[in-house]
């Protein structure tokens, strides 16, 4: 018996997108939108950076925290701790056994597990608490009952980093994945707190020259095309994509109100802010 | 290039900024391959998978017959017709980029578990992120591990850059595997013999194109890909894939033609 011609048609589901490449560049211009809907509008997003506040122990992180627990009553928000010291030296030790980019970032995680533990200790009798990521959607009920969610700000990439630009170590770190946490959410504000005011012409560590900026548009500080930053590219790169955030605050946690102004948008007393133009 | 030793660089670590471009470049550095050899092939959905039987099937024999022979393959699903449909419902309810990736990720979880029930008679284990660290006890035991090809990105995705499907998608997920194991290809099984000029299914004059650069292919400025954009991206910058190989699953033979590294489709080479 003759074997019946085999059909290969598909089992379609209707859309706009049936049959059609989602490479192609008219497709995708179809798909752009005017409007996001926000999902967490009224809370705001706040990054402590690892190697420049807990590192720093205690005389650091106590005054911030008490000034986080004078904001809780007015403001939700949601905390993130970075990696620091201990994060670079495990990259140093990867990178000279020749682990990928993808094992560093798994590595990376470990360490922010352990400064978001640190944190949660200090806030846990304040309402304090955990959220891991696959818990994400667990988040409003943290906030609409006042508490205070920790996350890990490395996003998951874990093994499926990105190549990097530059060199070996993941581009899409802390600063990024904080971003983006940000940014899904369409959260009220985003606040990098760093040891430093804000954001200068050069590392004011080093160069006592280096001029203070107190804001600048994202596209013209990428045009610039700085030898270092006080953010990752990464972050600044999405910031100048972003349908949602449109400003970052870097304020310098070892003053003592700078979170505040900003978490009150006075832009003047809270360190440097990045817009995007 | 001189790169400094990893005792210089934990020195500079400690008091450089990591965004200096100066201290990125010193870590650059070949990485080590974590499973040398191992064969990375991904299904598409919309092109294979939604086809049923008829297409999936020979595709299967051929894998499972590869694998009999000693080669290490890992399997990788796409999402398909119905991840296009909750994409087209999420744009419509104009919900952020990272909440799409959130509900396409489901569906390429679907079809890598239809490979697996599929292939559980000859070893075909579906694998998540927990278990990835258990890759060469599989090897050992002469599995075909399935993964879905989506990264684990979900609410953490990218903004595209343009419109709002997520740009890192199932062949993306799919290189990025293969490049942290270190494979020197990756094979997308898909419906087309390869990359042409414009779609073949709207215009039957495009012309195919079986081997081309990543650098070529960007100044062509193509309208329409047969892959994922930021796949070539990644690829300029990889470490250890040097070419990506696109080809028909529907021609019976291709699948271990591609599998024994011979050109069978549309080769992508790294520059």
């Amino acid at each position: 018996m003759k074997e019946p011609e085999k059909d290969f048609s598909r089992f379609h589901v209707k859309s706009r997108f049936m049959r059609e490449s989602l490479m192609d560049k008219g497709v995708m211009e179809s798909t752009v939108k005017e409007n996001q809907l926000a999902i967490l509008p009224e809370h705001n997003v706040i990054m402590i950076g690892g190697k420049s506040l807990m590192d720093r122990g205690k005389k650091a992180m106590y005054p911030l925290v008490e000034e986080i627990l004078e904001n809780q009553p007015n403001y939700g928000m949601v905390l993130s701790v970075s990696g620091g010291l201990r994060m670079r030296h495990s990259y140093s030790v990867a990178l000279d056994l020749g682990i990928p980019p993808g094992g560093l970032t798994m590595l990376a995680g470990t360490i922010e597990e352990q400064n978001c533990r640190m944190l949660y200790a200090l806030l846990a009798k304040h309402g304090g608490v955990r959220m891991v990521r696959d818990n994400f959607e667990e988040l409003a009920m943290y906030l609409y009952s006042g508490m205070l969610p920790i996350v890990v700000p490395m996003p998951p990439h874990f093994w499926w980093e990105k190549p990097p630009k530059y060199g070996n170590i993941p581009a899409d770190g802390a600063d990024y994945g904080i971003f983006m946490f940000a940014e899904v959410l369409g959260a009220r504000s985003l606040i990098y707190i760093k040891d430093q005011d804000g954001l200068y012409t050069s590392d004011p560590a080093k160069n006592p020259k280096a001029e203070f900026i107190p804001k600048i548009g994202v596209s013209e500080l990428l045009a610039r095309d700085m030898e270092e930053l006080i953010i990752e590219r990464n972050a600044l790169e999405m910031l100048s994509r972003a349908r949602a955030i449109n400003k970052i605050y870097i304020v310098n946690g070892l003053k003592r109100g700078t979170l505040t102004a900003a978490l009150e948008g006075r832009e003047a007393d809270a360190g440097t802010v990045i817009y995007q133009d | 290039m001189p790169k400094d030793s990893a005792k210089r660089i934990w020195e500079r670590f400690q008091n450089e900024s990591l965004t200096s471009k100066d201290l990125l470049a010193a870590t650059d550095r070949k990485p080590i391959r974590i499973i040398p050899g191992v064969k990375i092939v991904k299904i598409g959905g919309q092109s294979i998978t939604d086809r049923g039987r008829a297409a999936l099937y020979p595709i299967l024999d051929e894998i499972v017959e590869n694998r009999r022979r000693g080669k290490k393959i890992m399997l990788f699903s796409g999402g398909g017709t119905r991840a296009r449909h909750a994409y087209q419902i999420a744009l419509d309810l104009e919900l952020p980029s990272g909440f799409l990736a959130a509900v396409g990720g489901p569906i390429a979880l679907q079809n890598a578990r239809m490979l697996q029930m599929l292939l559980a008679k000859h070893g075909g284990i579906h694998i998540g992120a927990e278990q990835f660290e258990m890759l060469p006890l599989f090897f050992k035991l002469g599995c075909i591990p399935i993964m879905l090809g989506m990264p684990p990105y979900t609410y953490w995705e990218e903004i595209p850059l343009k419109g709002s499907i997520p740009d890192n998608r199932t062949d993306t997920g799919t290189f990025l595997t293969g490049e942290f194991l270190g494979a020197d290809s990756v094979l997308y099984i898909k419906d087309e013999n390869g990359l042409y000029t414009e779609d073949p299914k709207k215009n039957p004059k495009a012309e195919f194109i079986p081997k081309i650069t990543v650098s070529e292919l960007k100044k062509m400025d193509l309208g329409d890909l047969v892959v994922e954009r930021v796949v070539l991206e990644y690829l300029s910058r990889a470490k250890n894939i040097k070419f990506i190989e696109i080809f028909n699953g529907l021609v019976k033979g291709n699948v271990t033609k591609a599998l024994s590294g011979k050109h069978t489709g549309t080769r992508i080479y790294k520059d």
